[in-house]
């Protein structure tokens, strides 16, 4: 019986100290990740929203594709959208000015096959989106039809998510 | 001279990676390129030396029954630390290796040495043992990851994952000449399976050595 | 429909052996024989369903209310031993015929990486309950199965005529890589 008390103290003193120890970094490290975090959010918003200054994240409704929502004050809405595309996630930011007209798109992850699924990661599809307003139809790229339509897809969500904060 | 020629020998027969088949899962996945072997291997270097370090100042006061969990909440609390610098200061390695950082836990490099060497040996010989092992580990990643990068993309190259600079870039294979199913599952398998029997092949070469040992 | 595809790329697609790596030190050790590729095998699914179920709990009640999640790694690995351990015992005490088909497959589960990975995945993806369920039964079932075809072919590869320096883990290796080129072909069923 003592032994068992004897090990489950030691046991419960080395976890303590890990406790402890984690604790500590957690503490130096957490504030330096959370702001590194929200900057790499802040260079690409920055970039759809350049006479921006101010951004925010916003709340919205639980939704499997939008993920994130940010607001640029004055200028309009962001939205970080996952979405599935040929065979693995792909991620996007895409803003909406005020006007309902599609600021800027940037591609965050694309895993899709090289060549062709990555084509919607490419200025020329991109350049096709930008500008147009959230009522024109979007158009697919041949060759990379199941990933471009997932991009339009995760657009439309973003869509519907924006008109409900007008 | 000669002494670097026996530790790269040694380094070869011994090698913790192609020869005793140990912390595979991590050396396959994570090898596509430079950077993910290298930020891979330091991670690992840190952790087996510190963890070696630790377990051996308290050997002597570990009860025999209870070492595993033991020795297991060192090296989680040592990969946890780890992680969380990472993703604080090179914020691309963990995205570059991502869960395979928490996987170094069951890395079995790590568990081994701490309990067939530091639980029996000195401090300073512990770390000693920890540095070299974790070294062999790392040029074992370096070598597989040069072979898959040159053969997929014909590129060689290295970012600091602090700043984000490229500090060298160099292309060795013209791009219609490349051969890209090695940075996937079909190349890693290959390059592994092609280095371990190279190091098997070196060793049934020198059957007196192992006999005489 | 979205948990069947969900268990569906976790099995075949995305396995776990064959695209991510892991579990290769029982993948090379346990398969030289079907029948404990099949008892390693049947093991691993048990263990990790449980200690998903375990560690999901235990993460959502217990380390996020109390704003500990940087103690995860600790709590996981450790409730993966203690899992592990305690269905050996059980096992050893009520049911003598699984624990002789399963048992000493029981020590070697904890270092798999199949089961911390599964654990750590289930939190970092976000799952609900029920995806976590079905994502912690499908990926130790694919594991399962690669074991099991493994173990098939290497009975053959022994009686094969293969160069002195590839025998053993080496050859194996090489039908890992045609399995996984093969395996890569299911990307885009779904």
């Amino acid at each position: 019986m003592k032994k068992i008390i004897h090990l489950t103290v030691f046991l419960a003193i080395i976890s303590a100290l890990a406790g402890g120890i984690l604790g500590f970094v957690n503490q130096i490290t957490a504030p330096i990740i959370a702001e590194k975090k929200i900057a790499a959010v802040k260079a690409s918003l920055q970039e759809i929203f350049p006479g921006a200054t101010e951004f925010a994240e916003i709340t919205i409704e639980e939704n499997d594709v939008v993920v994130n929502a940010y607001e640029a004050t004055g200028a309009g809405y962001a939205f970080n959208v996952s979405i599935q595309g040929y065979k693995d996630v792909i991620e996007f930011i895409i803003g909406f000015d005020l006007n309902g007209k599609i600021a800027g798109l940037k591609m965050n992850y694309v895993n899709d096959t090289p060549g062709l699924g990555t084509k919607v990661g490419e200025p020329e599809f991109i350049n096709s989106i930008v500008n147009k307003s959230v009522d024109d139809k979007l158009d697919t790229i041949s060759g990379a039809t199941i990933s471009s339509k997932a991009v339009i897809e995760g657009i439309n969500a973003a869509i519907a998510v924006f008109e409900s904060l007008k | 001279m000669k002494s670097i020629l026996n530790y790269g020998l040694n380094l070869l027969k011994e090698n913790p990676v192609f020869g005793l088949y140990l912390g595979i899962c991590s050396t396959l996945a994570i090898t596509i390129n430079l950077n993910n072997a290298l930020g891979m291997g330091v991670s690992v270097i840190a952790i087996l030396t510190v963890s070696n370090i630790i377990i051996s100042l308290i050997r002597n006061i570990t009860p025999d029954e209870i070492r595993i969990p033991v020795y297991i909440v060192v090296i989680a609390t040592l990969v946890k630390a780890v992680e969380l610098l990472i993703k604080a200061y090179a914020p691309a390695i963990d995205a570059a290796l991502g869960v395979f950082i928490p996987l170094i836990v069951v890395n079995c490099i790590i568990l081994g040495r701490a309990e067939a060497f530091a639980s029996k040996n000195g401090v300073a010989a512990s770390a000693l043992d920890g540095l070299n092992m974790g070294v062999a580990y790392t040029l074992s990643l370096v070598a597989m990851s040069l072979i898959r990068q040159i053969l997929a993309t014909g590129i060689v190259n290295f970012t600091n994952p602090f700043t984000n600079v490229e500090v060298f870039s160099v292309t060795l294979i013209p791009s219609q000449f490349t051969i890209p199913i090695f940075s996937g599952p079909i190349g890693a398998f290959l390059t592994f399976a092609l280095l371990a029997a190279g190091v098997s092949a070196i060793r049934n070469h020198q059957p007196k050595l192992k006999e005489a040992k | 429909m979205e948990l069947f595809s969900l268990f569906f790329s976790a099995v075949v697609i995305n396995n776990v052996v064959l695209t991510k790596f892991l579990g290769m030190c029982p993948l090379l050790g346990v398969s030289r024989k079907t029948s404990s590729a099949l008892g390693m095998g049947a093991a691993v699914v048990f263990v990790i369903f449980g200690s998903s179920v375990f560690t999901y709990i235990l993460y959502y009640n217990v380390l996020v209310p109390l704003s500990l999640e940087y103690m995860d790694l600790i709590t996981f690995i450790l409730v993966i031993a203690a899992f592990v351990q305690f269905v050996e015992l059980v096992l050893k005490k009520y049911s003598t015929v699984l624990y002789k088909a399963l048992g000493i497959y029981l020590p070697l589960i904890t270092t798999n990486c199949v089961v911390l990975y599964v654990t750590l995945i289930n939190i970092t993806e976000g799952f609900t309950f029920v995806e976590m369920v079905v994502y912690s039964l499908a990926t130790p079932i694919g594991f399962m199965m690669v074991l099991y075809i493994f173990s098939t072919i290497r009975e053959r590869l022994d009686y094969a005529d293969v160069p002195n320096a590839f025998k053993g883990n080496p050859i194996a290796l090489i039908v890992a890589a045609i399995m996984a080129g093969i395996f890569t072909s299911f990307v885009g069923l779904i």
